[in-house]
């Protein structure tokens, strides 16, 4: 799997450097512009912000289009002609999006408390981080861990969908269609499933008091709970029903 | 001793099957000329020993194994199309079949790529159709598989590349492995044949030893392809 995972990434580290370059050259000028007050500040932010956005919504096509490549193209004959198992194939592809995802959350943090230092120096009444509650960071780590399992659920049913489209249904004229309308059908189950395991949960997602809040551990064992099932149906699907 | 059972296998498209209740079997050491016309069932056949595509009904047995992982391991397959990804360079796709194939002979790839006039920093993208037929051949039997699928190997190979291809086939034939080969260049292919099936509309239809349907019918398997499929 690990060996899968590398020739992902060979096909993507430039693209991936070339992507951290544009921010840090957009943030070094977004900071020293801040520093020197300039009068286009929030027009700079808002394109900062922009780009930051394409970014993220190129990335996830990208995501997406890993896994139709290796469905719809040739080249997963040779992926799938190697020894490993439908599961494995899955999960190499999932374990880079997440390291992908945790890499970018990481830089995205570096350079936040990079930048956020730097301004403090020259601005100090922005001190904010005393001022937080306790919790209120711990609490913000676990809420972008839950982004993240929201979005390799997302990326996991999407892959249903995909897998549906080449086994169950490749034998069926409009088996693209009928996996589309499958998605949607999937994403409300995993959507109804969730809200009804989170009823029986003792609280709600936050609990707020003012900027303080907390987001209850069940939260996290439901989101893994929907990623473990989608994983295993798609990984069964991908193992023994392909038709490439 | 027997390397692959193919017992009643089917095969249904949205409009047609591909394979109808196919049954055959294939022995150790020899090598096979998986014959017929365009849209007869033969590479369905091959993708299916291949574990690329799953039988409506029927079962394919490899070496006592039902298609999966355990079969892949000991499956070498040659699709016509290029599988191969064109951002890589030959030398990456060496690297990926010695990462993902236990069985990969890295010294052998490297030989074979320099016998069939190939550059290890020529990138995928770059090359010819010819070019990647060697390619593919030559990874694919670098790998010391028991069961070499080959479709359509000649594809877009000129005639003296062609003599080379040939070569490297025997070469990598052993008492211990099986090569099955489709092609539509009947001619060339058939003094390399141990057994002939011919398949047409998703079934075996004439299945033998080369020498014997030679003998029998005395005219050679290029005439014998020529007489089966005249109206075909």
């Amino acid at each position: 799997m690990l060996k899968l995972m590398k020739y992902e990434w060979m096909n993507r580290w430039k693209i991936f450097l070339g992507g951290l370059t544009v921010c840090i050259l957009l943030n070094i000028d977004i900071v020293s512009r801040i520093m020197n007050k300039n009068d286009y500040l929030s027009l700079y932010t808002g394109t900062l912000f922009l780009v930051v956005f394409v970014m993220g919504i190129v990335l996830a096509v990208d995501h997406i289009i890993r896994m139709y490549k290796s469905l719809f193209t040739e080249e997963g004959q040779l992926l799938f002609t190697t020894p490993l198992s439908g599961y494995k194939i899955l999960g190499g592809k999932i374990a880079n999006i997440i390291l992908e995802s945790l890499g970018i959350g990481v830089f995205a943090g570096i350079f936040w408390f990079v930048d956020y230092k730097v301004i403090l120096n020259k601005v100090p009444e922005l001190e904010m981080l005393s001022k937080l509650p306790p919790n209120f960071v711990l609490n913000i780590m676990k809420m972008l861990m839950l982004m993240l399992f929201g979005y390799i659920t997302l990326i996991l049913m999407i892959y249903l969908s995909m897998a549906l489209a080449k086994s169950i249904f490749s034998a069926i004229k409009y088996g693209k269609l009928l996996s589309f309308l499958f998605f949607i059908l999937i994403s409300k189950v995993v959507g109804t499933i969730t809200s009804w395991l989170g009823s029986f949960t003792d609280s709600s997602y936050l609990l707020a008091n003012g900027i303080d809040f907390t987001i209850p551990n069940t939260s996290f064992l439901i989101s893994i709970g929907m990623i473990a099932m989608v994983f295993i149906v798609t990984g069964y699907l991908l193992d023994r029903k392909i038709n490439l | 001793m027997e390397l692959l059972r193919a017992e009643n296998v089917t095969k249904k498209y949205i409009t047609k099957k591909a394979l109808v209740n196919l049954s055959v079997t294939i022995e150790e050491g020899k090598i096979y000329g998986l014959l017929g016309p365009n849209g007869c069932g033969k590479t369905t056949f091959m993708k299916m020993m291949a574990g690329l595509i799953q039988p409506s009904n029927g079962t394919i047995e490899i070496n006592g194994n039902k298609i999966g992982t355990k079969t892949k391991e000991i499956v070498s397959f040659m699709p016509t199309s290029n599988y191969l990804p064109k951002w890589m360079k030959i030398k990456q796709c060496i690297g990926y079949f010695h990462d993902l194939f236990e069985d990969f002979d890295i010294k052998k790839a490297n030989d074979m790529i320099v016998f069939m006039g190939l550059k290890e920093d020529q990138k995928v993208k770059s090359l010819s159709t010819g070019m990647l037929g060697r390619l593919k051949l030559s990874l694919a039997l670098s790998r010391n598989a028991k069961l070499f699928v080959l479709d359509e190997p000649f594809n877009g190979i000129d005639p003296i590349s062609r003599e080379k291809t040939i070569e490297v086939i025997l070469n990598a034939c052993n008492e211990e492995n099986t090569i099955i080969i489709s092609s539509h260049l009947v001619k060339e292919l058939e003094r390399i044949l141990d057994e002939v099936i011919f398949m047409d509309q998703g079934n075996v239809i004439v299945t033998g030893n080369a020498e014997d349907i030679r003998t029998e019918k005395g005219m050679s398997i290029d005439e014998v392809y020529r007489e089966v499929y005249a109206n075909a």
